[in-house]
């Protein structure tokens, strides 16, 4: 039988590397994907390896509290973001938290004349560039629960907010997203 | 900006993100989905932001190359020694 990751997990914590690789293997990929969002393709993986050395160090001190896979990602994060403040070089960027919906939502194209949001979606490469062009604190929110597709509770566990603040960020982000999308397609 | 089903656009415009993820109650969503129905700017909005938020997680995470695996298998075998 299949351990399940919470074992995996526990089993790391007593020292077992094979259990622990066997984690990676699941959700490497994906954390390696989120990493890439929080500092870009170039740093990404010092940054996951860094995290994933400090998950497999700190794994003891997993309590089953959590899901082992929004545990993981809550450790691989904090490391990207401490790899982010000394390699310094994104600078602080303010994203208003309290940005007017309508504003938002009217950038994004809301009312407007005929849209093709549906369209545009369906382009891969024009997706990306948009969620590039995303603060990073919209992207994390967005790629945690949208492209990895943690539940609300965890991408909130993850990055440290109560479900209500998540959800209102993942909202503005969202919005900011079909902005982006309309600009890039204007921009192609 | 006007009020159909109940509910005005500007209040379907702030939940839209709960209405494409299902956290809304009964009530809310049944005066949502109306309100869709008889306006065509919020019906195409809304369709093209659910259409969005779906295309974000079609593309499963690429794997680790086995390379990398065993280069952090490596290091953690060091670290653990």
């Amino acid at each position: 039988m299949e351990d399940d990751d919470e074992a995996l997990l526990r089993r790391a914590g007593a020292g077992e590397c094979g259990a622990f690789e066997a984690l990676v293997l699941r959700h490497g990929g994906a954390l390696r994907r989120f990493v890439v969002g929080l500092v870009g393709p170039r740093e990404a993986d010092d940054a996951l390896q860094q995290g994933l050395v400090a998950a497999f160090r700190g794994a003891g001190g997993f309590r089953g509290d959590a899901r082992a896979r929004t545990w993981l990602f809550t450790v691989v994060r904090n490391a990207a973001l401490r790899h982010r403040r000394r390699e310094a070089r994104h600078a602080h960027e303010a994203v208003p938290e309290d940005e007017a919906l309508l504003a938002l939502g009217l950038a994004a194209g809301w009312g407007a004349s005929p849209e093709r949001l549906v369209e545009r979606s369906q382009q891969r490469a024009l997706l990306a560039r948009a969620l590039g062009r995303l603060p990073a604190r919209d992207r994390e929110v967005v790629m945690l629960r949208d492209v990895e597709g943690l539940a609300g509770p965890e991408a909130a566990e993850v990055l440290g907010l109560a479900v209500p603040a998540m959800k209102s960020r993942l909202h503005r982000a969202r919005l900011r997203l079909a902005a982006a999308l309309r600009e890039e397609s204007l921009d192609a | 900006m006007r009020e159909v089903g109940g509910i005005r656009c500007d209040a379907v415009l702030a939940s839209l993100s709960d209405y494409v993820d299902g956290d809304l109650d009964v009530a809310t969503r049944e005066r949502i989905a109306t309100h869709l129905a008889g306006c065509p700017e919020c019906e195409r909005f809304g369709a093209g932001f659910a259409a969005m938020v779906s295309a974000l997680g079609q593309d499963p995470p690429p794997d680790l190359s086995p390379e990398r695996v065993a280069a952090l298998a490596a290091l953690l075998r060091d670290g653990a020694g």
